[in-house]
């Protein structure tokens, strides 16, 4: 046996992996070679160093239960070879009205006989055609021409809507804006509702909005409009064509169509009967569609004027109070509120889509023309509000995902070494975070690998003050809080807080302080 | 009878459903697999929540086992890959939060395990040395600490290990070679004096330093 072979057998020889005649001739070598006996020795000598290490430790008690649970579990489903109880049921299924085909594959095939019909059976037919016939012609001929016979429904509707007074306006808008601020959420979700919440009621058909909060749900036809300056109208106006995809809980739809300019013109007035759009079976969705338009039409009253001749110039000052504060998620028929229906030509290619998506049964009647007074509609001072709201809602989504986005970057700026970075995208990531969820607990924990970072890099300083800032946000994160008191210890213990601030902590360091970290392959 | 029945038998009967097989498996591998996770894992806690997930694998698994290899390899071989699972979820958590030693290098995580196990027969030179070797041991590479537990704990043959690692029998001894002159520098550093141990008069083999 050679020196190299020895060598690689020295192992197998001490842990006893040699058969005999392989050992015996390791060992004749090993009497001569001082070498391999001086590493057999160490090797000998270092297994016995470590010979604690091979004392077995127990688990807690009733470490066996729940194992030997889903033995028992796993065993009775395999002694009997079925998957578990098995319930046997029997009985026929036939379906309704229909028989099951019987298929005789011998039967012999023969092709079908037809019945021969009895001679006057043809001819009563042709007489009967031709009798229907003349008198559906008769019919046409002397229809034609005649205006549509008009309902017995019809009847005109004023549309009275009473704007507040400016006074009131101002303080209501006021009183809008302390919702708001200064947290920044929506008042629904100051009343507990998450933002998830928000997002799915904003989605869902009127009929889920809730008729005492009209305020924190108006902002929902417009979570995903445009910032104002995008656009040409203002934000009440835009929202009075949102009805247009609302039915089916499109509110990015309705975005999408005002992003792109693909509004129906404003100024097109949707008004009825409120008693018409109930019979089509027309509820809350009329009722908005009708309000917003004639906000719509407020907005632009130039164009307004063309499109719907019905509306009066003196009414373009008024303000759609009940309904439009509701927003398109009022559920609450107004009694002498308008309704939406199909209106003359330029309006019904706006309230079409309406009609057809939010209730089927109204898209399939036809209703006539009705008149319409809708009186003036001002601009209205809550959609800046509303539209704030749904900003932040949105922001917020976006910051949820940039928070993401800032922890991943950070955590790879903190294995690349470079803390000071890491921990600039840390403290943003937090602050989104907390913006978006105050108390959230990860966003703590951003904190204090803020503070980590900032440590490694000896800016005690500042990480006194983001631990500070932890422990005053978060007083709950203990843990958290802790990590980032154990990596700020040594900045505090030291003589001068004016260390050289761009010094990053050596890799050994790290290192040394996380022993078990493997720094090899597989892990 | 079930107590001179091999591994792989009592995991036939298991499949055949008879749970008190498994129960003797369970009694049989429990320590070594526990032992085996707390030297890798240095947490005891942790090491049961593995070594019950180990188990409990095994359970799922067993009607689909086929005797390709042995019982304990497969079952270490579970054991492992929880391990390496918990040690990257350990790496990115640790990545975090730096909580594992203080700054004035106190004491390591695996001082506060202490083993529960009474073994009346540990004398007390062991019980002093054996803090110190668990930070020696702890303080090997992960691929070199799992070859020497394996073999040293656990009693994996060389070409099992390298079968369960997925790695050549050459590169397990290298890395066998390794951990043990990685161990031998730590304890001596540590004051452990490893040359001691080679001498006949040491009594256990080992003596304290300075430590």
């Amino acid at each position: 046996m050679t020196h190299a072979e020895a060598q690689t057998l020295l192992l197998d020889l001490a842990y006893g992996e040699l058969d005999p005649a392989q050992a015996a001739t390791l060992e004749e070598h090993l009497a001569g070679c001082a070498e391999c006996s001086l590493e057999r020795a160490q090797l000998d000598a270092t297994r016995k160093l470590v010979e604690p290490l091979r004392e077995l430790e127990e688990p807690s008690p009733g470490f066996d239960d729940a194992i030997l649970a889903a033995a028992r579990a796993e065993a009775s489903l395999q002694s009997d070879g079925t998957p578990g109880q098995v319930i046997e049921v029997t009985g026929t299924v036939r379906p309704a009205g229909v028989e099951a085909a019987r298929i005789d594959a011998t039967a012999p095939v023969s092709a079908p006989q037809r019945a021969r019909r009895p001679r006057w059976a043809l001819r009563f037919a042709i007489g009967g055609s031709a009798a229907a016939a003349a008198t559906l012609a008769l019919v046409v001929s002397t229809t034609r021409g005649r205006p549509p016979p008009p309902l017995a429904t019809e009847k005109a509707y004023e549309i009275h809507i009473n704007a507040p007074q400016v006074g009131e306006e101002k303080a209501r808008f006021a009183q809008e804006k302390e919702r708001v601020a200064p947290d920044g959420k929506a008042p629904a979700a100051q009343d507990g509702q998450t933002r998830a919440d928000q997002d799915s009621a904003a989605r869902q058909p009127l009929e889920r909005s809730e008729p005492e909060a009209p305020r924190a749900d108006a902002p929902a036809a417009v979570r995903d409009v445009p910032p104002a300056g995008a656009l040409a109208k203002p934000k009440r106006a835009q929202s009075a064509n949102v009805p247009a995809d609302f039915g089916e809980g499109g509110g990015g739809d309705i975005s999408d169509q005002l992003a792109g300019g693909h509004a129906p013109p404003s100024g097109n007035v949707v008004a009825s009967s409120g008693r018409a759009a109930q019979d089509a079976g027309v509820g809350a969705l009329g009722v908005v569609s009708g309000a917003t338009s004639a906000a719509n039409a407020a907005a632009k009253p130039s164009s307004a004027a063309p499109a719907a001749p019905e509306v009066p110039a003196a009414a373009t000052a008024s303000r759609p109070t009940p309904v439009a504060e509701a927003g398109p998620t009022t559920a609450t028929p107004l009694a002498d509120a308008p309704a939406r229906a199909q209106a003359p030509q330029p309006v019904s290619r706006a309230a079409g889509p309406v009609a057809r998506k939010s209730a089927p049964a109204a898209a399939n009647a036809t209703v006539p023309p009705l008149p319409a007074r809708v009186q003036a509609v001002a601009p209205p001072p809550a959609a800046p509000v509303a539209a704030a709201e749904a900003r932040q809602r949105r922001v917020a989504a976006a910051d949820d995902l940039s928070a993401d986005a800032l922890e991943d970057a950070a955590r790879k700026a903190r294995r690349d070494s470079n803390y000071a970075l890491a921990a600039a995208q840390y403290r943003r990531a937090a602050s989104l975070r907390r913006a978006a969820a105050p108390g959230n607990a990860t966003a703590a924990w951003d904190l204090a690998h803020a503070v980590e970072c900032l440590s490694a890099i000896s800016q005690f300083e500042e990480a006194q003050g983001v631990w500070t800032e932890l422990r005053t946000l978060f007083p709950q994160e203990s843990s958290a809080s802790a990590a980032a008191e154990r990596a700020l210890r040594p900045g505090l213990l030291a003589p001068s807080s004016s260390a050289p601030p761009a010094v990053q902590a050596p890799p050994a360091a790290k290192a040394k302080a996380r022993p078990d970290e493997p720094s090899g392959v597989g892990y | 009878m079930t107590q001179d029945m091999s591994d792989e038998e009592l995991l036939a009967a298991f499949q055949q459903g008879d749970p008190g097989a498994f129960e003797r498996l369970l009694r049989r591998h429990r320590g070594p697999l526990f032992t085996f996770l707390v030297r890798m894992t240095g947490d005891r806690e942790k090491a049961e929540d593995l070594a019950q997930e180990t188990f409990l694998r095994i359970v799922k698994g067993a009607s689909s086992w086929e005797q390709r290899a042995r019982f304990q390899t497969w079952l270490y071989t579970i054991a492992r890959n929880l391990c390496v699972d918990q040690s990257r979820r350990d790496k990115f958590r640790r990545t975090d939060s730096l909580d594992e030693t203080g700054p004035d290098d106190g004491p390591p995580l695996v001082e506060s395990v202490p083993s529960q196990a009474a073994a009346p027969d540990r004398d007390a030179e062991n019980a002093r040395l054996r803090p110190v070797l668990q930070r020696a041991l702890l303080s090997l590479p992960a691929e070199q600490r799992e070859v020497f537990i394996l073999r040293e704990q656990a009693g994996v043959p060389f070409k099992e290990i390298a079968d369960m690692v997925g790695v050549n029998e050459n590169t397990i001894k290298s890395r066998m070679r390794y951990a043990l002159e990685g161990l031998r520098r730590a304890l001596a550093s540590a004051g452990v004096d490893a040359e001691a141990a080679a001498g006949p008069d040491a009594a256990t083999g080992v003596r304290l330093g300075r430590a």
